[in-house]
Order: C-alpha cells, then sequence, then structure tokens
C-alpha cells in the first residue's frame, strides 16, 4: 500500500503523464549498463534491469534488492541514453523510497556514521597514506565537521534519520 | 546513369540548381542555374593533362575524403558527362591546365553561371538523402580515433577500384586488421533522428560477408538493439551471416576507447544475451550512421511547393493512399528524398513516380480537385482601392489581384486551402465546398440542440483531423460532448465561424490544424495562427471567459495529444457550468452580433441565421 503510494509519487515527480515519454520508452538498449562504472565492477547491477522493471511497475522488486544502492550517482546513464531517460535521477527516487519503505543497507548506514563523525566515508588509514606517499600525492588532512558537513546533513534531513539509526 | 545520358529523349542537366518553378501543372516554367564547369565539354577528349600537372591536392568527396583529388577533376570514373570540371574553391589560377591542354583549347576561364528556362509538364524529386556526420557523438571518437570508420568509408576501400584496390587496413598503421566490429543506429532511433534509418541493417550484413569472403579468418561483430529484416530474402540473408560466424551482439554500446600506443579499439557495451557489461578489444569499429535528409531540402522545396515533415524528408500528399505525390500538383517525389529507403523500394517508387508523371504528360486535359476558390468580381474591392490581400497570402500564387481590377484565381494553381478566402475583408472569395454558407449551417446544426454542452472543434482535413482519426483507430477515450467540423486547412477558419458559434451559445470552441512544419498547404496554418491570436482578447472583452476558448496544433499522428485535449476541454467546460456559460453567452450576443455582420449582409447565409432565430421564437 505504502509502496504503491510511494510509485505513484514517484511517477508523479518523474513528470506525471510524461512518465511514459520518460520511462516506458524505454526500448532495453543496454547503453545505460555498457558505460556504468559499477555494472564493471559488479555484474549482477544493471540500470537497464532498474529499468525494466519500474516500467513494469514492478517497484518492490526494485527497493527489495540491495543492488539499488550500488549506483554511485555518476550520470553516465543520464549522458548517453539514447532516449534521454534521466536514469540516474530516476534511481536516486527509488532509493529515497526503498529508504522509506525498508531502510538503507547497513554498510551505507555505517558510511552515513562515518560521515556524521569523520566528513569521510571510511578513516585515514596507514595503507591509504603509504599508497599516496608513492604516488607523490600530498597527505590527507583531517577535516572539521562541525560547519558544513553538519549543515548539510540538517539540511538534507540525514540527521533526524541517524538518530534514528543510532538509537535503533 | 550512362544508358540515361545516351538517351535522345533525356536531357540531363549536372551541375545545375533549381533556381524557380512557376506555373502549375502541364504548365510549369523552371529556371534552371547552370554553374560554369570551365571547361567546354564539346573540346574536352578526356585525356587528363590537365590533372596531371593541376598542382592543388584537396580531400576526395567520392571516396569519402580517404584520397585526394585535383582543383581540376571528374567527380568519379562513371559519371555521366565524362567532362572535366574545376573546382573555383580550390583553383588557384595557376593556369598550367590550360598550357597542358594546349591545341584542344577546352579550358575556358571565362565561363559564367548560365540561367536556363525551360517548359515543363511534370517534375519528379528524387534528390536523395544525406550521411550523417557521427563527429558529435563523442563517446564514439569518431575524427579522433583513425581506426574509426563509417560504413561509407568501408564501402570505398571495399571497392575493388577503390583507394585501398578492395583491401581492408587498419588506417592508423595500415596493417591487416584481426578483428573488426559494426555499430548499428548510430544517429538514429535516439535523440538525434528519432526514425529508423532502414537499410543499414542489411548493408551491414552485406559488408560484413563481403569481409568474411575475402578474410577467412577475420573476427567480426556487430552491435544492434535490432535487427530489421522486413523484405522479401532479408531474413534468409541474416541467416546466412550467422551460418557464416559473423558474431550478433545485442547491445548499443556506451563508449569507445583507443589504446593511444597501438590505436586499438575498445568497445565497451553490455550484452543484453548475458545481461553484463562487456569490453572488446577490436582493430576497426565501423558505425552504421543514419540517414538525414539533404541541408537545402527545405529551401529546395519550396521553390517546388512541396513540404517537409518533422525529420525534415519529403512530405507525400497521403502516408498510405498518395505516398508519390506531393501537394502541388504535377510534383512527384521518389527516393530517399521522402524518407530513408533501400535499393529495392527506391526503385519501386522511382517507377511509381515516372508512371505517375506520364498519366499527366499523355493526357490532353487534367482534372483537379474541385475545391479551388474564386473572386466575386463585383465585392472585391481592389477596383476602388489598392489590396491585394489575398494575393499575400497564397502560398501557390494562384491568386492574382491587378492593380486597379478585380482579383482572380488561376484555377489550376489553386490548391483550395482558403487562406485568401478567411482573410479577404470584403468577403469576396468563395471556396468550393467549403463555402461560408456550407460551414455556418454545419455551426448550427451542430449546436441546434444544448449548444452550452458542447465543444465545437474546427480540424484541418490533414492533420488535426487525422490526429482525431487516430484516437479513434487507436480506441482512445474521450468524452463524447466535441462535434468536429472539417475544412481542408486551418487557414480557411475565419474568425467569423468562432463569433457565430458563440452567438449562438456554444459551450466551447477549439480551434485546430497542422504543427506549422507539416502545413500541407506551406503557410496556410501560419495565418490562421496570426488571425486566431486576436481572438481570445476579443472574446473575454466580449464576456466570453478565455478558456472557452483554444487553438492546438496537432500532427496526424497525435492521436493521443487529441483524447487528451478533449479530455481537457470536457473538465473545462465542465467546471465553468452551464449557467456561468449562458449568462456570458447572454451578454456577449451584442458584441458578437456586430462581429459578424457580415454574415447578416450575405443573403444565403442570413437566411441559415433567420431560419434558427425563427424557430427560436416559435419555441
Ligand atoms: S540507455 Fe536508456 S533506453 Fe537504453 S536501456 Fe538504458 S534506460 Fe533504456
Ligand atoms: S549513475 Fe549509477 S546507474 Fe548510471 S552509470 Fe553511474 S553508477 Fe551506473
Ligand atoms: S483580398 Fe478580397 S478585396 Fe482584397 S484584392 Fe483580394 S479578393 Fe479583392
Ligand atoms: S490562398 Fe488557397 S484557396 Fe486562395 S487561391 Fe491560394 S490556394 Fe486557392
Amino acid at each position: 500500500m505504502e509502496i504503491e503510494k510511494d510509485l505513484e509519487k514517484l511517477i508523479e515527480e518523474i513528470g506525471g503523464e510524461d512518465f511514459q515519454k520518460k520511462v516506458q520508452v524505454c526500448y532495453q538498449c543496454g547503453t545505460c549498463v555498457g558505460g556504468c562504472p559499477v555494472a564493471w565492477v559488479n555484474e549482477n547491477f544493471n540500470p537497464r534491469k532498474i529499468m525494466l522493471a519500474l516500467s513494469r511497475g514492478e517497484i518492490d522488486e526494485i527497493i527489495n534488492n540491495d543492488l539499488l544502492w550500488f549506483c554511485c550517482y555518476c550520470h553516465t546513464c543520464l549522458e548517453r541514453c539514447p532516449q534521454k531517460i534521466p536514469v540516474s535521477e530516476i534511481i536516486v527516487k527509488l532509493k529515497n523510497i526503498a529508504a522509506k519503505v525498508r531502510g538503507i543497507p547497513e554498510g551505507y548506514v555505517n558510511e552515513l556514521k562515518m560521515i556524521a563523525k569523520t566528513g569521510r566515508i571510511s578513516s585515514i588509514s596507514s595503507a591509504t597514506e603509504r599508497r599516496r606517499e608513492q604516488l607523490n600525492l600530498p597527505k590527507l588532512v583531517q577535516t572539521s565537521v562541525e560547519k558544513d558537513i553538519k549543515r548539510i546533513l540538517k539540511q538534507t534531513g540525514t540527521n533526524l534519520f541517524l538518530e534514528k539509526e543510532i538509537k535503533k | 546513369m550512362v544508358d540515361a545520358g545516351h538517351h535522345p529523349k533525356i536531357n540531363v542537366l549536372t551541375y545545375s540548381e533549381l533556381e524557380e518553378v512557376r506555373g502549375f501543372v502541364g504548365n510549369f516554367k523552371v529556371k534552371v542555374k547552370k554553374k560554369p564547369r570551365f571547361v567546354i565539354p564539346e573540346k574536352c577528349n578526356g585525356c587528363g593533362l590537365c590533372v596531371d600537372v593541376c598542382p592543388i591536392e584537396v580531400p576526395n568527396e567520392f571516396d569519402e575524403g580517404t584520397t585526394t583529388r585535383k582543383a581540376i577533376y571528374v567527380p568519379f570514373a562513371q559519371a555521366v558527362p565524362l567532362v572535366y570540371t574545376i573546382d573555383m574553391d580550390a583553383c588557384i589560377e595557376c593556369f598550367k591546365c590550360i598550357e597542358a591542354c594546349g591545341k584542344l583549347e577546352a579550358i575556358d576561364f571565362s565561363q559564367k553561371e548560365e540561367i536556363i528556362e525551360l517548359d515543363i509538364g511534370t517534375i519528379i524529386v528524387a534528390t536523395g538523402y544525406d550521411i550523417y556526420d557521427p563527429t558529435p557523438i563523442k563517446q564514439y571518437g569518431y575524427g579522433r580515433y583513425p581506426n574509426v570508420l563509417t560504413a561509407l568509408e568501408l564501402e570505398r576501400l571495399l571497392d575493388e577500384s577503390g583507394p585501398t584496390m578492395g583491401k581492408l587496413y587498419r588506417p592508423s598503421d595500415m596493417k591487416a586488421p584481426g578483428k573488426v566490429a559494426f555499430i548499428q543506429c548510430v544517429g538514429s532511433r535516439d535523440d538525434i533522428h528519432e526514425y529508423c534509418s532502414g537499410f543499414c541493417c542489411m548493408y551491414t550484413i552485406k559488408n560484413s560477408l563481403i569481409l568474411r569472403e575475402k578474410y577467412p579468418d577475420l573476427d567480426i561483430s556487430i552491435y544492434y538493439m535490432d535487427i530489421r529484416t522486413p523484405s522479401k530474402g532479408y531474413e534468409e540473408f541474416y541467416r546466412r551471416a550467422r551460418e557464416e560466424g559473423i558474431k550478433f551482439i545485442q547491445g548499443k554500446p556506451s563508449e569507445i576507447a583507443q589504446d593511444p600506443n597501438n590505436h586499438n579499439l575498445f568497445i565497451y557495451s553490455e550484452d543484453l544475451a548475458k545481461g553484463k557489461a562487456i569490453r572488446d578489444e577490436v582493430d576497426i569499429v565501423i558505425l552504421s550512421t543514419a540517414a538525414e535528409p539533404r541541408p537545402d531540402s527545405r529551401t529546395l522545396g519550396s521553390k517546388l511547393g512541396v513540404t517537409s515533415g518533422p525529420s525534415g524528408f519529403y512530405m507525400e500528399s497521403h502516408p498510405k493512399l498518395k505516398p508519390i505525390d506531393t501537394p502541388t500538383e504535377g510534383v512527384f517525389i521518389a527516393g530517399s528524398s521522402q524518407g530513408p529507403k533501400d535499393i529495392p523500394y527506391s526503385v519501386a517508387q522511382g517507377s511509381a513516380a515516372s508512371s505517375r508523371a506520364s498519366r499527366i504528360l499523355s493526357s490532353p486535359e487534367w482534372e483537379i480537385e474541385p475545391l479551388i476558390a474564386f473572386v466575386d468580381a463585383d465585392k472585391c474591392r481592389n477596383v476602388r482601392k489598392k489590396c491585394g490581400i489575398c494575393e499575400t497570402r497564397c502560398p501557390y500564387g494562384a491568386i492574382i489581384a491587378p492593380e486597379g481590377k478585380p482579383a482572380y484565381v488561376i484555377g489550376a494553381k489553386c490548391h483550395g486551402c482558403g487562406t485568401c478566402v478567411a482573410d479577404c475583408p470584403e468577403g469576396a472569395i468563395t471556396q468550393l465546398h467549403y463555402t461560408d454558407v456550407q460551414i455556418v449551417a454545419q455551426i448550427h446544426a451542430i449546436l441546434r440542440e444544448k449548444p452550452e454542452e458542447k465543444i465545437l472543434v474546427f480540424t484541418c482535413h490533414w492533420c488535426s483531423f487525422g490526429a482525431a482519426d487516430t484516437a479513434g483507430n487507436s480506441h482512445l477515450k474521450y468524452p463524447p460532448d466535441n462535434r468536429i467540423i472539417k475544412v481542408m486547412c486551418s487557414g480557411r477558419l475565419d474568425r467569423k465561424f468562432i463569433y457565430e458559434a458563440f452567438r449562438i451559445g456554444a459551450g466551447m470552441v477549439l480551434a485546430s490544424g497542422c504543427h506549422p512544419q507539416d502545413c500541407h498547404y506551406i503557410t496556410g496554418q501560419h495565418h490562421a495562427e496570426r488571425r486566431l491570436k486576436a481572438v481570445p482578447k476579443i472574446l473575454e472583452r466580449a464576456g466570453i471567459s478565455p478558456e472557452r476558448f483554444s487553438v492546438k496544433w496537432m500532427s496526424a499522428s497525435e492521436g493521443q495529444t487529441f483524447s487528451k485535449v478533449m479530455k481537457e476541454s470536457s473538465e473545462t467546460l465542465k467546471s465553468i457550468g452551464i449557467e456561468r456559460i449562458k449568462e456570458e453567452n447572454e451578454k456577449a450576443k451584442p458584441e458578437l452580433e456586430k462581429r459578424i455582420k457580415t454574415f447578416r449582409e450575405d443573403p444565403d447565409v442570413a437566411k441559415i441565421l433567420l431560419a434558427d432565430e425563427k424557430v427560436d421564437i416559435e419555441a
């Protein structure tokens, strides 16, 4: 029920009647997959199949699958889609529905917590530092999360979500 | 071509451009610009000594720039007539060629461009198409990566008398390739060109088989979205390619990358059958590029009275019933100028066009559609004071208003759009079968009962009526409160029709027609749009809510749009409500009455108005 409402809202957000023009016109050409850096390393991640499921209304299938979260939002698919379908934008909207309906997979929650704490998705390890030195890259500096990071988390509502998660 | 060049009754004018077409079917006066060749055909014996001495080299267009030619040249070996031409954009006027030609004196730098006038009965437009240049598709690297070719470039390389004597090399290092890949639909079926170019699947399969025959060990793949083989023998050909070991990989590649050291190419694609991303290293990639209209097709079309569709290809009069005809009687279209097509289809259409044309040439008289306009000389004000509005409206030059004399229509040229009729300030022009009397009678018949519950829709014959038809054919649903009146062109829509409809109580009026670029009467829609712009303000001032009148342009394929507009209009009508409509109409009556004054002055139209008023009074 909840999902259905969300799907309706998603359709509305993608553009009401334009949903047909923006999603259902996908002719399953695979361009989005061919250029996707994630599909390249994880053969189970496939934006074309996400579009297929969406245009057939099989939204449960999409949001119950953690693979959805693998998209790194690089927009290559959106740039190259011969039908001008905003694939990456749609994936973000799907992630938002998934977050509401069944939460965010643990790995990502941990990353979020890390960002709230350090401003990075992972801590600075000695291995990283060594590799950077080899490549002649400057040392990483610890950033402060007090100003910008906190503001971003607040404005996006992520802090509320985090509080809930921490309580759990 | 060579046969045509030798035929006593065929006069081939090459290196020439159409300047102007006047007249009408059977009696066209055509001006053609013959560009100077700077070589006298009768004196040139084709020895080619001039070519040897010419110091200028430019890319050879015929070889797709894979070779060069001189400034004095013949375009290709089979050219008709086989006469040299000097390309003045390239020539530096060193006059070495004159010296080489010597006593033959075939070179003449003083030649000027020449305009010739011809009497022509019928015209067939077969101007072909262009190949899309894939440079803008940056991710495929054409123009940057030497080993990415277009299919036409491959054709030249496969030609035994072409630049490589029919051998395929990697352009980067002239080594023989071990692996090649074709990519289909480059610039077709996407956001660049919506249409399918139609013949690329088959020529790619053909080229892959030629390559297979020449190089049995070559690894050949074809990346495709769909392989389209609708004609006779095509599917069998596709099967043969599979038997020959050509790999068909379903998936539109996202990108081609190049190894900067050896110029090898990497194709990034999905292999749909496997459902995963793949990377394929190849020596040469061949892009099957889209067919597109010639860049000057619209300019040429406007000289001929031939319109172009949204894709830019020439429009046939009717997609099913008149595939060869154009809006201009006596002008026909054939081949890829009308849309991408392969050789058998082009030959069939060419034969059809010539037989359509010879029907006209072999008959002493020619019948035209009886929809033409005529002027009532007594009403035309051009006699008293200079007017000629009609002359500026006619897209075909069919109506003439000579100074001090009444305007008149050349019947054979009139296509019956009715634009002049609607714009004549004196109501002096009548269009047969679409007279004011006929249209007003329809308005009255439709609105006789419960007018405020009805939406009166004016459509044009070709596009918006077609859209209504498509909506019906596709079983699209919309409320049954609309009534259609069809005219040939929205150019016929006189504002008075709209005022009259509201005067007698219409709930809503919708005026519709084609999109500007699709007008079957070239500029009829343009004049309608201009004319109708003022209507909402006038209605509003009279007291009618502006949302009760709307204008919508749509093409014949837009059944969806039609049903959508009908649904929306119906909702608007309901939201305004019958009571308010009645009120507004009552209030607007005196103003509208003023606006339709000329209807009262026409005794035949007035009769209809009076008859209805009499019924009302009796009721
Ligand atoms: S690139 Fe576009 S049309 Fe092709 S499969 Fe992906 S979303 Fe569909
Ligand atoms: S935006 Fe996501 S789905 Fe699209 S190409 Fe990038 S990672 Fe893949
Ligand atoms: S527009 Fe009417 S009045 Fe004016 S010249 Fe033409 S026919 Fe005569
Ligand atoms: S404007 Fe239309 S109706 Fe009038 S003369 Fe020209 S073609 Fe005929």
